[in-house]
C-alpha cells in the first residue's frame, strides 16, 4: 500500500484495483464516506483503501470533485421528496456524463458509496433525462431491460395511469 | 458490469423521484420490478379536479314549472331552486334559514351539532360586525371623504344569504324531448344522485350525449369524470400510495372574472354544483391512510362578507362548507399535516374552517395560503385597503392561524393579493416557529426593522428564505391627523380607518396643506441583506424577486362600470423556488393615501379613481417638495444581494 503523500493536504486512495490516487484533501472530501474517515481515523497518512471503486470510475470522481470542490455542502434533509424535481443539469456535468452506460452506472454507483449527493444527483438526472419521451419499448431498448407483463397486466397499468394523471 | 437493472431498488428510486407522472407511467410498462418502484410515486400525489353535475335541462330557456335541481350532496346544506311561477324562482338556502330564524327550523339536532362551531361561528361573525355595512361616499364634502354608516354600496343591506334572488338567466340549449328532474329531498344520498343519473331517460341520453352545461358554455374548464379519483379511492394497493391529494373546486386557472357573470348569466353567476362522484369522493379522503398533504384551490376572486357579489362565481360561504367538508373529511384520518389553501378567502369569522383545523391537527408542519381579498370599486365606494374586514382578519391572523402549530411549523408560506405588513397590519412578534426551516413571504411591506428581526430569530434552523414581490415601505403620505400608532401602523378605530381626500377635492388650501403629513422610513435592502448573511448560518437558499406568475395587469371586476385601474393582482402558486433574484423598482414602494395606493415614487400627474391626467394642477410645488425621491442605492442593494447570494454558494 503506497504512502501518504508529504503534503498535509493530501490523501492517498486505493481503489479497488491497487491503483493509488493522490488527491487533495479538500477534493477528496467532497466524500462523505472519506470526510468521516479522515475524521475518525485522522490524517495519520496512511492510504484511504476504497474497494468498490476502480481506478477508471476513482478518476472520473475525482475529476468531478474537483471541479466541484467549492460547492456548498449538501442538505441534510435529501430525501427524495425534499429534493429539487428538476432534471436541470449545468453544462459542465453534462459533458461530464457523456460516457457509455456502463460508466454512467458505474458513477452513479460509486456516487452512491462514497456518498457524493450532489454526483450521485446529476447521475439520477442524467438517467431520468434518458428516460424522458420514450415508450415503454424505447425504455426497455435502451436500458435493455425484459418485458415480464402479460399483456393483460399491460392494460390493467395503463388504465390506472390514466387515473394519475394530471390536466 | 453496472447496468441499469443491477442498480439497487433505492437508486431506481432515486432515478424516477426526478421524472415527471407522464415519465412514470411510462416507466410503469417496462418491467414488473420499475413497476413496483414507479407506482408508488406516480399515485404519491393525485388531484381532484372540479368535476360540475350535468346542468338540468330546465335551463333550456323556456318556462318550466316546479322544476328543482339537486345540486349536492350535503344534506344539510342544501340548495334548491323552486320555480314558484313562469318567470321567477327563489334561492333558498337551508342553513341560512337555520340563522335567521334562530334555529327554529332545524329537525335534525345531529346536523346541528355537527356544525354547531359552523354556525355559531357565523351567527356570532354577524353580530360582532356591525360595522361590515361600514362604507364611505366617494364624493368630496367639505374637501374630506369620512366612512358614515350607510350601506351604500347596494341598494340592500341585506346580507348576501338572506337576499331573494332573481333567477339565473342561463345559456339557451336545445329542447330533446321531455325532461325529468332529479329530486331535491334533502337527505338523498349520493347514490340516490347516482342512480338518478343513471336512469335512461331522455334526459339523462342528452346530457350524456353532451358535455356539461358548464364545460358547453366554457365555464369554467374542460370536462373531467371524477371516478378517475373514485377508482384510487377503491383500490386498496393504489390508495395507500397517496401521500398529498390537491383538491380543485375551479377550473385549474382558478379565474373565472366576474365579468362572464353578464356575458353569460345577465349578472348572476349560478353557484357551482359538482357532480355527486365528486361530492362522494370529498366524503371519502379520509381513506387516504397515508395522507399527509392536503390542498384545496379556489377561485381567485372574492366577495368580501358584506358587498354585492352576485357575480361571483365561489362566495365566501361556498368556501367556507367546501373546505369545512374537506378539511372534516381528512381529520377524521388525522394525518395530514401539510396544508395548503389557494385563494383562501379573508373573511373574519371566528369559527371558520382552518384555524379548527390547525387547533384539531396535534401537528401541522406546513401552511401555505395565499389570501385573497374583495376587489371593491374605487369608482364608488374606494379601494379594498379600506374595506370592512380585512383589517380585523390580519389583526388576528397570527393568534388564529399560526400560534396553534408554531412549535412544530418547519414551512410556512404566506401570499397576500394586496401588499400585507403594514397596512394591512401583520405582525408576526408574537409567534415563533423553533422549527421552521423554510420561510415563503409573497408581496410583504417590509418598514421595520422588527420584521428582520423576526426572521433572523429563525437563524437556527432557517434553511429557506423566499421573498417575493416585497418591498421596503420608505415614504408614507397622508392627511389624517394622528393615524400612525407608536410602532408606525395605521390605527384601527373599531374597523374603520380614517382616509385622505386628494387636493383636487379640497377647496382650501391652507386647509389641505395643514393635514398633509409625510413620514420618512429609512430601512434599506443594503442594510438587511448584510443582517442575513451574518445572522443567518445554516440558510441554504434564498430568493428575492418577483416569481413570474405574478400578473398585476388584471381586469377589474368593474372594468364595465368604467373602473379602468386594474383588478387585484394573480398570485403565484408553488413558484417560490424559481424565483430569479432581481433588483426590481417595486422593492422600494410609497403609500399615497390621497390615492389609497403603494407605488414605487410619488407622481401627482396620473389620477388613480378615474384614470386622468388633470389632477396635477392641484398639487402644488411647496407640497411637491415634500415627496422624497425614490431610494437611490440600486448598487448597494444588488451588491449587498451579490454577497448574500456569494455566501450561500461558498463563494
Amino acid at each position: 500500500m503506497a504512502a501518504t503523500s508529504a503534503d498535509a493536504k493530501k490523501v492517498t486512495l486505493t481503489t479497488s484495483d491497487n491503483a493509488d490516487l493522490t488527491v487533495e484533501r479538500e477534493v477528496a472530501e467532497r466524500s462523505i464516506l472519506i470526510k468521516n474517515l479522515l475524521e475518525d481515523i485522522g490524517d495519520n497518512g496512511d492510504a484511504i483503501p476504497i474497494p468498490n471503486v476502480n481506478e477508471a470510475v476513482m478518476k472520473k470522481v475525482l475529476e468531478w470533485c474537483e471541479q466541484h470542490r467549492k460547492d456548498p455542502p449538501a442538505s441534510q434533509d435529501d430525501d427524495a421528496d425534499s429534493r429539487k424535481k428538476s432534471t436541470d443539469i449545468d453544462e459542465w456535468d453534462q459533458k461530464f456524463m457523456q460516457v457509455d452506460q456502463e460508466m454512467l452506472f458505474e458513477i452513479i454507483l460509486a456516487a452512491n458509496y462514497l456518498d457524493i449527493k450532489a454526483l450521485l444527483d446529476v447521475g439520477c438526472k442524467t438517467v431520468a433525462n434518458m428516460i424522458k419521451g420514450k415508450s415503454p419499448d424505447e425504455i426497455r431498448k435502451t436500458f435493455n431491460i425484459q418485458n415480464d407483463f402479460t399483456p393483460e397486466e399491460e392494460d390493467q397499468i395503463r388504465r390506472e395511469n390514466e387515473w394519475a394523471e394530471d390536466r | 458490469m453496472a447496468h441499469f437493472e443491477a442498480l439497487p431498488s433505492e437508486l431506481l428510486t432515486r432515478i424516477i423521484s426526478f421524472l415527471d407522472k407522464k415519465s412514470l407511467a411510462q416507466v410503469r410498462l417496462a418491467n414488473k420490478r420499475l413497476e413496483q418502484i414507479s407506482v408508488e410515486r406516480l399515485f404519491a400525489k393525485i388531484t381532484l379536479y372540479a368535476h360540475w353535475k350535468k346542468r338540468n335541462s330546465c335551463a333550456n330557456g323556456e318556462e318550466e314549472t316546479d322544476c328543482v335541481v339537486s345540486g349536492r350532496a350535503d344534506a344539510d346544506e342544501e340548495v334548491q331552486w323552486t320555480n314558484q311561477d313562469a318567470n321567477c324562482r327563489n334561492y333558498k338556502d337551508e342553513t341560512d334559514d337555520i340563522e335567521v330564524n334562530g334555529n327554529d327550523q332545524i329537525s335534525d339536532t345531529s346536523m346541528l351539532d355537527r356544525h354547531a362551531g359552523v354556525l355559531e361561528g357565523r351567527n356570532r361573525a354577524n353580530e360582532d360586525h356591525p360595522s361590515s355595512s361600514v362604507s364611505r361616499s366617494r364624493s368630496p364634502v367639505g374637501g374630506r371623504r369620512r366612512y358614515s354608516n350607510i350601506p351604500s354600496r347596494s341598494s340592500s343591506p341585506v346580507p348576501r344569504r338572506r337576499r331573494i334572488y332573481s333567477p339565473p338567466v342561463e345559456p339557451r340549449r336545445e329542447r330533446a324531448g321531455e325532461v325529468e328532474y332529479l329530486s331535491a329531498d334533502s337527505d338523498e344520498s349520493d347514490q340516490e344522485d347516482l342512480e338518478w343519473e343513471s336512469r335512461p331517460t331522455s334526459r339523462n341520453l342528452l346530457a350524456t350525449s353532451s358535455i356539461p352545461q358548464w364545460a358547453s358554455d366554457g365555464l369554467p374548464g374542460p370536462p373531467y369524470d371524477a371516478h378517475m379519483f373514485k377508482n384510487i379511492l377503491e383500490d386498496a394497493t393504489l390508495k395507500k400510495h397517496v401521500r398529498e391529494v390537491q383538491i380543485y373546486t375551479c377550473n385549474t386557472d382558478c379565474d373565472l372574472h366576474p365579468t362572464y357573470a353578464d356575458k353569460w348569466y345577465k349578472g348572476y353567476m349560478p353557484e357551482p354544483e359538482f357532480d355527486p362522484v365528486y361530492n362522494q369522493c370529498i366524503e371519502r379522503l379520509f381513506e387516504f391512510t397515508n395522507i399527509r398533504n392536503i390542498t384545496v384551490h379556489f377561485d381567485r376572486h372574492a366577495t368580501g362578507n358584506h358587498s354585492s357579489c352576485d357575480e361571483i362565481f365561489q362566495d365566501s360561504e361556498f368556501q367556507q362548507r367546501w373546505l369545512g367538508r374537506i378539511l372534516r373529511s381528512i381529520n377524521e384520518c388525522n394525518h395530514a399535516t401539510e396544508l395548503a389553501v389557494r385563494h383562501y378567502e379573508n373573511t373574519f369569522e371566528p369559527n371558520n374552517e382552518v384555524p379548527l383545523l390547525i387547533e384539531s391537527v396535534a401537528k401541522l408542519t406546513s401552511l401555505r395560503l395565499s389570501i385573497k381579498h374583495e376587489e371593491t370599486n374605487r369608482l364608488s365606494v374606494g379601494p379594498t385597503y379600506r374595506c370592512g374586514n380585512i383589517h380585523p382578519f390580519w389583526n388576528r391572523f397570527s393568534a388564529r392561524f399560526l400560534e396553534p402549530s408554531q412549535q412544530d411549523f418547519t414551512t410556512l408560506v404566506l401570499y397576500s393579493d394586496l401588499p400585507l405588513g403594514w397596512f394591512p397590519k401583520l405582525d408576526l412578534r408574537k409567534v415563533h416557529f423553533p422549527k421552521l426551516r423554510s420561510l415563503t413571504l409573497g408581496q410583504h411591506i417590509f418598514h421595520h426593522d422588527h420584521q428582520v428581526d423576526w426572521i433572523i430569530s429563525h437563524s437556527s434552523t432557517l434553511e429557506e428564505l423566499y421573498l417575493d414581490r416585497c418591498s421596503i415601505l420608505y415614504h408614507i403620505g397622508h392627511g389624517i391627523t394622528d393615524w400612525l400608532d407608536e410602532g408606525g401602523y395605521p390605527k384601527e378605530n373599531s374597523g374603520d380607518y380614517g382616509w385622505t381626500s386628494g387636493p383636487e377635492h379640497v377647496q382650501d388650501d391652507a386647509e389641505f396643506s395643514g393635514s398633509l403629513q409625510f413620514v420618512s422610513i429609512s430601512l434599506r435592502w443594503y442594510d438587511i441583506f448584510p443582517q442575513f448573511v451574518e445572522k443567518l448560518h445554516v440558510l441554504q437558499d434564498f430568493k428575492f424577486g418577483s416569481s413570474k406568475q405574478w400578473k398585476m395587469d388584471t381586469d377589474s371586476r368593474y372594468i364595465e362600470q368604467g373602473c379602468q385601474t386594474g383588478g387585484l393582482p394573480i398570485m403565484p402558486w408553488e413558484d417560490e423556488k424559481n424565483i430569479d433574484n432581481q433588483i426590481s423598482e417595486t422593492r422600494y414602494m410609497i403609500w399615497d393615501d390621497m390615492e389609497q395606493i403603494y407605488r414605487p415614487r410619488w407622481t401627482s400627474d396620473a389620477g388613480v379613481y378615474n384614470n386622468d391626467k388633470s389632477t396635477d394642477k392641484f398639487w402644488r410645488d411647496e407640497w411637491k417638495a415634500r415627496f422624497e425621491p425614490y431610494p437611490d442605492c440600486k448598487e448597494a442593494d444588488e451588491a449587498a444581494l451579490q454577497t448574500l447570494l456569494n455566501k450561500i454558494k461558498g463563494i
